[in-house]
């Protein structure tokens, strides 16, 4: 009998155990080739930003108007934009803007949602009948007209770009956290480990919210895509940074939008494979992660 | 099933509901109004309020709020403040290009994507579906501005094959006759004009690529985990006992079974579309719902933005209701309980 | 190998050292390793052994239906009625399977698709192989069907789907199927295993008595000897991918030899001895069939192995040392695949004659313990260590 319980209390604890459940997952994920693929070039992406004044060949805002649209050469790999200035450089300079628009919406949007999906999740009743109301109207609007009328009247710039694609992130995370904890409350493992006389509060804490937050886990990731996506979406539109020292990539990609058939260089497409090699990087981990992270989806 | 979709459709009220008190509150809690748009920003204070005053905007929130739901119930979307165009006319002018140009853009993507992930999940593993795999995933990632930008440039700029801008060729060709705002119905139904025709479709073929890709590329990574999923199933299995052709496996038992999945995944990105319109539309100077309501925006034009949010919310849940209706059609289960 | 060249009229299915392997990650499962059997025209028999054995991947290596590409058939022959069906072309194989050879899976409750008709499941099969068959022809044929299984009603549920029948309805539906187009042979899977105990005997009855009506013979696959017991003929027990033991019912149930056999005996409830003998389970796991080993795969497991069971793998013998083999029929003797085998009075308690305690049964005392210790391990314990059934 005593041997029973024991196993028994290892099949329970063991796939809620936090250390062994990341640890499997990060031994699953370092067998995905594609997230490997996607940490690298996030990990470029990251490298870049940081060291920017460092790798830049030049000075992303000096530029002589008399050298605009140059094509590419030794001394401008990627040529020069309309005003002269080195491409290439305003490329590792806008990795900035879009990591720090990326990071900020993302962390603002995890707090607000999963503050409201756990509220929600936990307390259930008219609290979360309320709540999801509030996500089901919000997630009806489409997304980027709401973020963009939300930085039309905070005006332009990197931080209200952020904020505004926050709040498009809010009633998403708040929505998976708590189907997931609803989910994980009624489950078996949780009557099981109720049935071994756990306390309720070590339930939630130890059991409910590791496996909860994976899916979090998961969208998250691939919200820096989508931020990033967005962010350059708003910058073309003319919502980015006013400053034009601060390079970001979807205002690069407005000026060659604007001289597409004046002048524009083919190398002035180059700032969207920027965009697309950043967003590209946490899709392939986001897609990665969901696999470790979710040992029931592995085939 | 009528009951179904009638109580689906009284669930949508309350959702309008809540989604225009959203909208308001939002709206005039962020700073800002459309009179310092209209007016630009050296305008006398005395104008400013005259602006506010004829527009309403002097008055509390609520009697704002109930203005404006009171006009709604007589089917009254309002006025635009910067043009005095009524919402509902300027809608209605605009929508059927964005239709146009979303179904043009779905069918882009339903056409490509779900052969595409057909194949690659029968062949599981191979080349063709790894390469397959990394190019939706390319597709996921890609900026819809960004490959705008990019086809114009190479099929418009440098190839000269394919226009860039509007709808269809303005010197040539005149559309104010029937007033449709179909282009391609009225092209070629009405007006029964095939050069007319085939320069709609070639002006619609560029948009409906660059707005499609996304959705393309998310129809082919559900289809193929969709069909992947159900070539595992049992009743697969029994079908081949059966003896039947692999063709007819195929049709009757993975497809029909794995088309759930994919019905779902193509309302929900046919909803998005609309979002994404917006972008797509003002790189191609197409004038649909999506540039009018960034210019909306632009010029924070309340009403405008309010009413069109509205509408577009309405469309996006009838799309998704539309799309449960065929899904209950496609899956007994629902239809009979 | 004579049997191609020479069809024996009552013979229907002749299997000769049929490997079946599957491709793991990195390792290969030798699911099927080396079996020969062979099945009468109107014979009953059953194939008993634990999941993972290799008795149901038998029977999918004959349809032509191992999943790919992961399962291949890596060596041996199937004839079925003269031909042999490994080497068979795709579109011959295919339109010979639902036609000649049908299947009755285990799980009713998912072999039949969810979204489209009973009638539309029925009536594909008949018109599959046999275009000239007109709908209104493979209607009818349809309704009798159904009322040859017993479903009552049966042009209203014709019209309905999977879910709203029950478990044992949908296995009907199931039999149904296989029956459409007369086959020679039905392979039954596990056909009761997920159904209320109380409807596992109506269907048994009922394959039974279709086999009866319609002269087919009968594969029935289970992992239970109390459901062969009633209405096989002939069993033969599998273990670890291949037959360790083979004989008529009657006489495997009499004089079990292989010490696997007389565990599988000892492990079901007997009312009709009307002793109250206690049951005996079997220790330990199954074996690890990606490994390559030596020596009889159950000695690991076997209070009778003695050291010759380690080092050299037994083959399938006639228990009379001598006789000649008579693989199929009422005739088939008593063979088994043991250098130990177990006497009816050993058989009758459970273990071997008292004395017996050899050097390697106390090693495998002693591995038995061990693997018990590591049961308690975490190591042991993780769900992912199990074999996927």
């Amino acid at each position: 009998m005593a041997t029973n319980n024991v196993v028994l209390r290892q099949v329970i604890e063991e796939p809620l155990k936090g250390s062994s459940l990341w640890r499997d997952a990060a031994r699953r994920l370092v067998h995905t080739p594609s997230a490997m693929v996607g940490l690298f070039l996030i990990g470029l992406f990251v490298f870049v930003a940081i060291f920017a004044p460092i790798i830049a060949p030049y000075d992303p805002t000096a530029g002589n108007i008399i050298n605009k649209f140059q094509p590419p050469s030794v001394q401008h790999l990627l040529g020069t934009d309309l005003q002269g200035r080195d491409i290439l450089s305003r490329i590792i300079w806008g990795a900035r803007a879009s990591l720090w628009v990326s990071i900020l919406s993302v962390t603002l949007g995890l707090a607000f949602g999963l503050i409201t999906g756990a509220v929600a999740g936990f307390f259930g009743g008219w609290v979360d009948f309320w709540i999801m109301r509030i996500v089901d109207v919000m997630l009806s609007l489409p997304g980027l007209l709401l973020t963009i009328t939300i930085v039309v009247f905070l005006g332009p710039g990197l931080n209200t770009i952020a904020f505004a694609i926050a709040i498009e992130n809010v009633p998403i995370f708040a929505r998976i956290l708590r189907s997931s904890i609803l989910g994980l409350k009624e489950s078996d493992f949780t009557t099981a480990a109720r049935s071994i006389g756990a306390k309720e509060s070590r339930i939630l804490l130890n059991h409910v919210m590791p496996n909860s937050l994976t899916p979090v886990i998961v969208a998250a990731t691939l919200a820096l895509a989508t931020a990033i996506v967005d962010a350059a979406g708003l910058g073309f539109l003319g919502f980015g940074p006013q400053d034009p020292s601060t390079p970001e990539w979807g205002t690069m990609l407005t000026d060659t939008y604007r001289y597409l058939t004046s002048g524009a260089g083919f190398t002035a497409l180059f700032p969207g494979v920027a965009i697309i090699l950043a967003v590209l990087g946490f899709n392939l981990l986001g897609d990665g992660l969901r696999e470790s992270l979710d040992p029931r989806l592995k085939r | 099933m009528l009951k179904y979709i009638v109580r689906r459709l009284l669930l949508l009220i309350p959702i309008l509901f809540g989604l225009s008190i959203f909208i308001i509150v939002l709206v005039h809690a962020l700073p800002g109004d459309p009179c310092s748009s209209i007016l630009g920003e050296h305008t006398s204070p005395d104008r400013l309020a005259a602006c506010q005053h004829g527009l309403g905007l002097d008055q509390p929130l609520y009697v704002q709020y109930f203005n404006y739901m009171n006009g709604l119930f007589h089917g009254n979307l309002g006025t635009s403040a910067t043009n005095r165009v009524p919402v509902l006319d300027e809608f209605l002018a605009r929508f059927p290009a964005t239709v146009e140009l979303s179904l043009a853009a779905m069918a882009f993507a339903i056409g490509i994507g779900v052969p595409l992930g057909i194949s690659a999940a029968k062949r599981q593993g191979s080349l063709f579906d790894n390469v397959a795999t990394v190019l939706s995933l390319i597709g996921i990632s890609i900026p819809i501005f960004f490959l705008g930008l990019l086809l114009a440039y190479v099929f418009g700029v440098w190839l000269h094959w394919l226009p860039t801008a509007g709808r269809y060729d303005l010197r040539v060709y005149d559309f104010s006759g029937a007033g449709t705002n179909f282009l391609l119905w009225e092209s070629l139904v009405i007006n029964r004009n095939i050069p007319e025709f085939l320069d709609v479709v070639r002006h619609l073929i560029l948009p409906a690529i660059a707005l499609g890709t996304i959705p393309l590329a998310v129809v082919a990574r559900i289809t193929r985990s969709a069909v992947l999923e159900v070539l595992n199933e049992d009743y697969v299995r029994t079908a081949r006992a059966k003896g039947l052709t692999s063709r007819r496996v195929d049709r009757r038992h993975v497809l029909r079974n794995a088309m759930l999945p994919i019905a779902t995944i193509i309302g929900l990105q046919t909803g998005l579309l609309l979002g994404g319109a917006v972008l797509t539309e003002t790189i191609f100077a197409w004038g649909g719902v999506g540039s009018w309501l960034f210019q909306a925006a632009v010029d924070k034009d309340f009403i405008v933005i309010q009413s069109g949010t509205l509408i577009l919310a309405t469309v996006f849940v009838l799309v998704n209701l539309s799309v449960d209706v065929s899904y209950a059609y496609l899956n007994p289960r629902i239809r009979y309980s | 190998m004579t049997l191609a060249s020479q069809p024996d009229p009552d013979l229907l299915l002749s299997v000769e050292d049929l490997r079946v392997e599957f491709r793991s990650g990195p390792g290969r499962v030798r699911a099927v390793n080396g079996i020969t059997f062979e099945l009468g025209a109107h014979e009953t028999l059953g194939v008993v052994g634990e999941s993972g054995c290799g008795k149901s991947v038998t029977s999918l290596a004959i349809m032509g239906l191992l999943p790919k590409p992961a399962g291949r058939i890596a060596g041996g022959r199937v004839i079925f009625d003269g031909t042999d069906l490994v080497t068979l072309k795709p579109d011959e194989m295919r339109d010979l399977r639902g036609r000649e050879v049908a299947m009755v899976f285990q799980d009713p409750m998912t072999s039949l698709n969810p979204v489209i008709t009973i009638e539309e499941q029925l009536v594909e099969v008949i018109r599959a192989h046999d275009s000239k068959t007109t709908k209104a022809a493979a209607h009818e044929r349809a309704v009798e069907l159904l009322e040859l299984v017993g479903i009552p009603n049966p042009k209203v549920r014709l019209r309905g789907y999977a879910h709203q029948l029950s478990g044992g309805m949908r296995q009907r539906v199931m039999i149904a199927i296989a029956l459409a187009l007369n086959p020679k042979l039905i392979i039954a899977d596990e056909p009761t295993t997920a159904l209320d105990v109380t409807i596992q005997a109506q269907i048994l009855e009922l394959i039974q008595r279709v086999a009866n009506e319609t002269g087919a013979a009968i594969m029935l696959i289970t992992h239970d000897l109390g459901v062969v017991a009633g209405m096989t003929q002939r069993i033969q027990v599998m273990y670890a991918g291949r037959i360790v033991e083979t004989a008529t019912t009657l006489e495997l149930f009499a004089h079990p030899r292989h010490p696997y056999t007389v565990g599988l005996l000892r492990s079901i409830p007997r009312l009709d001895l009307g002793d109250n003998r206690a049951l005996i389970p079997i220790d330990g796991l199954p074996p690890d069939m990606t490994r390559e080993r030596s020596g009889c795969p159950f000695a690991p497991r076997c209070a009778w192995a003695i050291e010759h069971c380690l080092t050299e793998d037994p083959e399938l013998a006639p228990v009379t040392p001598g006789q000649r083999t008579i693989a199929a029929g009422p005739e088939a003797n008593h063979r088994v695949a043991c250098w130990n085998p177990a006497t009816d009075a050993e058989a009758a308690a459970g273990v071997p004659a008292s004395g017996h305690v050899s050097a390697i049964t106390a090693a495998t005392e002693a591995r038995a313990a061990t693997a018990t210790a590591s049961l308690v391990e975490p190591s042991a314990a993780e769900p992912s260590q199990e074999t996927p059934s």
